[in-house]
């Protein structure tokens, strides 16, 4: 079980916002990642503010997703993370998401799990639970994450930790 | 400068950014995006719409189909915890 916990990078996106973040040349020297993210898009709708992740600049294979939109339970599939982000939400709300990579230097397919909410008002709280994958046998080197036809907003920030197992 | 521009045909307006951390070195760089870049977003902007109407265009005709349902079990003489129980 890993059990410590580096910060290798972060980003907080200026005034100008940012349309992807990219961690790159990430070291090699840990077990697992993990991603936290608080997030928020210039997209009008739930789809342009759906979070797009990739590694190694190359789309995921296959995800699956539970959502709940303000009480009401569904599930869908797709590669991203789906309403990851607040767009028409509360002013100066952000979401709330951790991603989670475990062994991201294995030759074995990369899988990935995540959780996130959106800080919104009580009608239109998303609460997200996915689970991901990419048929990938490179350790993951890059990390880019967008929203699908957006762009993060100032204030959105991302922290990439390592995590070890000794 | 900005009459300049203008008159120059010039493109003063902001362009999108990325922003990409080197791990290894810890540098943030802010970069512009290209053309092709930017073109690319339009275009799935404009999809990433169509799609989000028609999702709505589809939850709207279902929750009018369910109502005509409902208008018509009372109509026959269904109670509402009647019709609430076909439901469940």
């Amino acid at each position: 079980m890993a059990n410590t916990m580096t910060l290798i990078s972060s980003v907080t996106v200026g005034s100008g916002g940012a349309s992807t973040i990219s961690f790159t040349s990430i070291p090699s020297t840990y077990t697992d990642l993990c991603l936290k993210l608080s997030a928020r898009a210039t997209g009008g709708g739930d789809e342009a503010a759906a979070l797009v992740i990739q590694l190694n600049s190359s789309n995921l294979t296959s995800g699956i997703h539970l959502q709940d939109f303000a009480g009401t339970a569904t599930s869908t599939t797709g590669v991203n993370i789906a309403y990851a982000i607040p767009q028409t939400a509360v002013a100066n709300s952000f979401s709330n998401m951790e991603i989670y990579l475990p062994n991201y230097t294995s030759t074995n397919t990369k899988s990935l799990s995540s959780d996130q909410v959106q800080e919104n008002d009580s009608a239109t709280i998303v609460m997200n639970l996915s689970a991901l994958y990419q048929t990938s046998s490179t350790a993951i080197s890059t990390i880019t994450l967008s929203p699908s036809t957006s762009t993060f907003v100032q204030y959105s920030n991302a922290y990439l930790y390592g995590i070890k197992n000794s | 400068m900005a009459i300049l521009n203008k008159l120059l045909g010039r493109n003063t307006m902001t362009r999108p950014t990325r922003i990409e951390i080197d791990c290894s070195t810890g540098v943030e760089s802010i970069i512009e995006l290209t053309d092709a870049e930017i073109a690319q977003m339009e275009v799935d902007a404009a999809a990433a719409a169509t799609r989000q109407a028609e999702e709505a265009a589809a939850a709207q005709a279902a929750a009018d189909a369910k109502a005509s349902a409902q208008a018509k079990l009372t109509a026959l003489g269904l109670t509402a915890e009647e019709i609430s129980a076909l439901t469940k």
